[in-house]
């Protein structure tokens, strides 16, 4: 049976880390992200994990990729400047495939910007942060609950797709405390890294699968693979063979695309009849879910689409939406990462408007309301 | 290069991964024997060792050698090692960064596995020079030397991987050329043995471009001359480097050929510390404070009868 908590974002953050299996974590403090690492380094050597403080997190994100080699299912948690640090190794993970969790608190950026205060400006760097035209899995929690859920699921994903996934949390979610549900162990849906069944000499840990992965060898258990930042073959050696490249990114496109309907997460919320929509992730989908009950009651046909997967963008259902409502309010923390998204697969169909802000406060229902009220008069 | 090397080493390469990238006479193929041998004489099985690198024509030796393998960023290889020892406590750790890897751009690694004493054998090659890049200067260029980004000749004081190590709190530190081949597996195998962080600094050549650039362009001279040449402008080395080796070059345990039965027993019996500059006995590495720690922790839980989660 599942318990109730009160627990708050970051809690909630480490305990589905837990609770899917994370057992080393490594990383540099660093606002707002800091409670995650402090209450790891007691829960994990609780359950025989292992914590380790790095000293920055460049050094943070290598050494989860070590213990993922070495067997561990691994996370790291940081927030703008750290983030940024990350992104060098963090292509390595994408390019080698190794799983990971790198959990990112988002806080106002550029560079030390407002360390206490929430934003969500980190969307674009979660998808392009690292060089390289490569895939990646990024989800973003909208409530306490989410904060639990996710982990747990970015945990089964990195593992299932062998890639590093990215957990975009911020601040406003963080450091609130709401009751959740936590279920019990035998209640949770938890995937276990599978072993390689074929020999060492017929092991590919690299295998250029289309839709899926190899599984991957632990260190140490005789299989005796390479792991390179190169482009490389199935083996894992070095290649400048663009054939096997090309083949290379193929596979690494493919695992992502072709398993959208397992990774593509996402709530709705009255949209079968809505005739105007939000969309909103992170801490300002709280408000985007406020504005929608309010604008029922004032009989406005308002409804939401809460992503909680940002990357891969859940494109199918979005221009579901721009099809089916005559405009698309954005609320978020930034200056329109998502909404320039919804933009480019609206087309035109439906008017696309951003609410806006970066500079430390949240949207609150009612700015989200008046512009909701703005576009109806404006549509005829 | 091509490999005429010791059976050894043949037992333990990557066959599909040669030739090496490395250029003929390149003091890296010596050193990849010498690790290779002292896995081989310590008795190590491939599969519990990995080897984990940085990158530059150094980097390149964790692809050739058949042991688990991290061809990891610039720099980084401590970070990733110290991941993979934490989740592999039983597994044997050997980095190997070339000296722009682990004095430039990885430093802070460097310095803070060794600050954790975390438990890495630690190989650096010191070839005075940026090798895979083509020839820029790099933190252990001596004073005075061409490089392709020092045309007027580098004025910039070269690091003394040594000092760094002290301060640092690595409990074991040794340092040896390419001319040495048979001490340099000693000290090798000697580091294999520390518990915690051993550093070794291995000089080497680079004559196709540190060498053509600073009048040593052969090989076998750069080599032969290591101790005069290489150290020549660079006194911290000099003073430093030069004795142990040299001794153990001119000495009875210089050996061409460390597989024949004479070679082996006058290794096994030569116990003199030669070109261990430091070493303190009493290390006890990271991981295994690390475990102890949880064996207590486990340990309390139990007496105090809370069910394990
Ligand atoms: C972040 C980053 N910066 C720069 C490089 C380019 N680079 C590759 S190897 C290298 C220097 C290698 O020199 P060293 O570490 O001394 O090793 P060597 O090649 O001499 O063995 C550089 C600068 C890189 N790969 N990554
Ligand atoms: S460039 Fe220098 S360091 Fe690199 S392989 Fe050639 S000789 Fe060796």
């Amino acid at each position: 049976m599942a318990e109730f908590e009160v627990m708050y974002g970051n809690q909630a953050i480490a305990e589905g880390a837990i609770a899917a299996g994370c057992r080393f974590y490594a990383g540099y403090p660093i606002t707002p992200s800091t409670e995650i690492a402090e209450i790891l380094s007691d829960r994990l050597p609780e359950v025989g994990g292992v914590f380790v403080q790095m000293e920055d997190e460049i050094a943070s994100m290598a050494a989860i990729i070590g213990a993922s080699l070495g067997g561990l299912k691994s996370a790291t948690a940081t927030s703008g400047p750290g983030f940024s640090l990350m992104q060098e190794n963090l292509g390595y993970a994408v390019g080698s495939e190794v799983p990971c969790v790198v959990i990112n608190v988002q806080r106002v950026g550029p560079s030390t910007g407002l360390p206490t205060k929430a934003a969500q400006g980190d969307v674009m760097q979660a998808r392009w942060g690292t060089h390289g035209d490569h895939p990646i899995i990024a989800l973003s929690p909208g409530s306490v609950q989410d904060c639990f859920d996710l982990t747990v699921k970015a945990f089964n994903f990195a593992e299932k797709y062998r890639t590093p996934v990215i957990f975009l949390a911020d601040a406003l979610v963080s450091a609130l405390q709401e009751k959740i549900s936590v279920p019990h162990s035998s209640e949770l849906d938890i995937y276990a890294r599978p072993k390689p069944t074929e020999s060492p000499e017929d092991y590919k840990a690299f295998a250029f699968t289309k839709g899926g992965v190899a599984p991957l060898a632990t260190f140490g258990e005789g299989y005796r693979y390479h792991v390179t930042g190169l482009s490389h073959d199935e083996k894992g050696y070095p290649t400048e063979d663009s054939a096997l490249v090309a083949q290379w990114w193929e596979h690494m496109h493919s695992k992502i695309e072709d398993n959208l309907d397992d990774i593509l997460l996402y709530e709705e919320k009255q949209l079968d009849d809505a005739e105007i929509a939000l969309i909103a992730y992170g801490g300002t989908s709280m408000a985007a879910d406020h504005a929608v009950a309010i604008a029922r009651q004032q009989g406005i046909k308002l409804g939401l689409l809460k992503l909680q997967t940002i990357w891969p963008f859940p494109e199918k259902r979005v221009k579901k939406l721009t099809e089916n409502v005559n405009c698309i309010v954005v609320p978020e923390l930034n200056f329109g990462q998502v909404r320039s998204e919804v933009e480019r697969l609206s087309a035109g169909q439906a008017a696309v408007v951003g609410v806006n802000k970066a500079d430390g406060n949240q949207i609150t229902p009612a700015e989200i309301l008046a512009e909701v009220t703005a576009q109806l008069r404006n549509t005829p | 290069m091509t490999l005429q090397t010791s059976h050894i080493l043949r037992d333990y390469m990557r066959p599909e991964t040669l030739p090496t990238t490395w250029c003929a006479g390149c003091g890296l193929g010596i050193i990849m024997r010498s690790i290779v041998e002292a896995i081989h004489y310590q008795g190590l099985k491939k599969d519990d060792v990995a080897m984990v690198s940085g990158i530059g024509c150094t980097g390149r030796m964790s692809g050739y050698t058949d042991f688990n393998s991290i061809h990891t960023t610039h720099g980084r290889a401590p970070a990733f090692a110290t991941g993979l020892k934490l989740a592999r406590p039983d597994m044997q750790v050997i980095t190997i960064m070339g000296d722009g890897d682990a004095m430039s751009i990885g430093g802070n690694h460097l310095i803070s596995a060794m600050r954790r004493n975390m438990d890495i054998t630690a190989i650096v090659v010191n070839n005075s020079i940026y090798g895979l890049t083509g020839g820029q200067s790099s933190p252990t260029t001596p004073m005075d030397s061409r490089t392709t980004t020092a045309r007027h000749r580098t004025f910039e004081r070269p690091m003394n991987l040594e000092v760094l190590a002290r301060a640092g709190g690595a409990p074991f530190f040794a340092r040896a050329t390419v001319n040495h081949t048979a001490s340099l597996t000693k000290l090798i195998e000697r580091a294999l043995n520390i518990s915690g962080f051993a550093l070794v600094e291995i000089i080497s050549n680079c004559h196709v471009l540190y060498g053509k650039m600073n009048e040593q362009p052969v090989a076998s001279g750069m080599i032969a001359n290591m101790d005069k040449e290489t150290m020549r402008s660079n006194p911290l080395l000099k003073k430093r480097a030069s004795y142990p080796v040299r001794e153990t070059a001119t000495g009875k345990t210089y050996l061409r050929d460390s597989n024949s039965d004479a070679a082996q027993s006058s290794v096994a019996a030569d116990t003199k510390d030669r070109g261990v500059i430091f070493e303190n006995k009493g290390s006890v590495g990271f991981s295994r404070r690390y475990f102890s720690m949880l064996e207590n922790i486990r340990a309390q839980k139990e007496h105090a009868g809370r069910p394990d989660d």
